[in-house]
């Protein structure tokens, strides 16, 4: 059975910082999954630097399907040591996830990944080797439907230390707050965001030092169909709409006002739309029955699509809950999207997408479609 | 105390036309006159070329600013 990691990055900075001295990246292939984090010595712009250049030398050499051990021995050859500390400027953890749920763990440094199942924890048995004479701890070890990763850097093992606890919040502090990691939140989102939360807590809010958390939740590959715009021929409606269905385990929205009044007439379901404007630049989302995500059309994608290429470059989709970001959310954490695009055209809008330099639907979907491809998410387009 | 429906347009065309300045001005209206109107957002009006559109108790209105939207609103609640 094909499995699929489902990945999500917190991260807050080190008190008065400006930049986070840690560096986080996912690197996705068809067939694998890899989380890469590291942490800078110290703190601010020069942990950051080092951070980053640490994830961006592995993940560039990962997506070059280099061997995740060559990845480690060019990071340990490459970058320098202090030579005060005689401590290497950033630490490292890689895990990378095969989608037949086969795992491979490379720490460096770092404080040892979690893995629980069924609410459990679950032991990682791991050996020590010598890299270009660093100790970098290797482990092999297959994932589970269900099962639940988290890898954070020494911020949160060490928060609070001497204010809400003498030597910081510690691995069985972590454990004690994580309570049942599996069943308590549904998404790697929630579980990463409520870790980042519990050591902002335990820093009272002062954060002593950077703190980053990845979440990594095994679930089955997600397939998300999307419907927009109406098809050209009025009774190709049913046809459209019945396409948006063809799939019971896969996610549904629709973009676009008069895409969601089609589906709502077909399938006899209300819409309610939202009086929020949880973002100015877009409109507010609706609520239509058996639908998981209503948006408005072309602003909407057009500013998907800005969030998706920052995306691209390493910067994490924000948590706001407006179309646009939602949407770029559900398709970023897909494994596979199938866009039902109509191809009938609004002539009201012509003159507007001049006017606020906006790329029509289809040319809009088209772009997004080329970043999603770049994340390894398989694609499929049907017009009506 | 009447209550009057206030439909406002969430559409493409109504949005870059003006309507989230529309919604705001709902929002931030004096607690009196608030009372007296129930809002909703709808999908699209169908009068895109001429937004942005508001329907009161069921009256169409195109092109409506935040200050006709208003004056629409007074004279609605003074018909009831």
């Amino acid at each position: 059975m094909r499995l699929a990691a489902e990945v999500a990055l917190s991260h807050i900075s080190k008190h008065r910082e400006e930049l986070c001295g840690d560096a986080a990246r996912v690197v996705k292939t068809p067939h694998d999954t890899t989380i890469i984090l590291s942490d800078g010595l110290g703190s601010g712009v020069k942990a950051n630097i080092m951070a980053t250049l640490t994830t961006e030398i592995a993940s560039g050499l990962l997506k070059r399907q280099v061997a995740i051990e060559h990845v480690i021995s060019t990071i340990a050859d490459t970058l320098p040591t202090c030579k005060v500390r005689g401590l290497a400027y950033s630490t490292l953890a890689i895990l990378q996830i095969k989608d037949d749920g086969s795992a491979s763990l490379f720490e460096y440094d770092t404080p040892p990944a979690l893995l629980f199942r069924r609410d459990r924890l679950v032991p990682i048995e791991r050996r020590q080797r010598q890299i270009c004479g660093r100790n970098v701890s290797e482990a092999a070890f297959n994932l589970d439907e269900g099962d639940v990763m988290l890898m954070v850097t020494d911020g949160v093992v060490h928060a609070g230390v001497g204010a809400s606890f003498d030597l910081g919040l510690g691995e069985d502090g972590l454990l004690h707050f994580l309570g049942a990691p599996c069943s308590t939140w549904s998404t790697a989102e929630q579980l990463a965001d409520f870790t980042i939360t519990l050591a902002d807590a335990c820093y009272q809010s002062v954060p002593g030092d950077d703190c980053s958390v990845a979440a990594v939740r095994i679930r089955k590959p997600q397939t998300v169909r999307v419907m927009t715009g109406p098809p050209l021929d009025p009774a190709n409606d049913d046809e459209i709409v019945s396409a948006l269905f063809a799939d019971s385990r896969a996610k549904r929205v629709v973009c676009g006002g008069t895409t969601a009044q089609i589906v709502s007439r077909v399938i006899g379901e209300e819409i309610e739309t939202s009086i929020e404007y949880l973002d100015p630049r877009v409109p507010p989302i609706a609520m239509l029955p058996r639908i998981d995500l209503t948006t408005e059309g072309v602003l909407t994608l057009n500013r998907c699509y800005e969030i998706l290429r920052s995306a691209v470059e390493g910067e994490e989709i924000p948590r706001e809950q407006d179309g646009a970001t939602a949407l770029a959310r559900t398709l970023w954490n897909a494994e596979e999207v199938v866009f039902l695009v109509g191809r009938s055209f609004n002539q009201a809008h012509a003159n507007l997408e001049d006017l606020m330099q906006l790329a029509p639907r289809q040319h809009a979907i088209a772009k997004i479609v080329k970043l999603l491809e770049k994340r390894s998410i398989r694609v499929e387009l049907k017009y009506y | 105390m009447p209550v009057i429906t206030v439909e406002l347009c969430a559409g493409t065309a109504c949005h870059v036309m003006g309507a989230h300045a529309l919604n705001v001005l709902l929002k931030k209206m004096a607690p009196q006159l608030r009372k007296t109107i129930k809002v909703k957002m709808v999908q699209c009006l169908g009068n895109c070329g001429q937004g942005p559109n508001v329907r009161i108790e069921g009256t169409l209105y195109s092109r409506v600013t935040t200050e006709r939207l208003l004056e629409l609103i007074k004279h609605h609640i003074s018909q009831e």
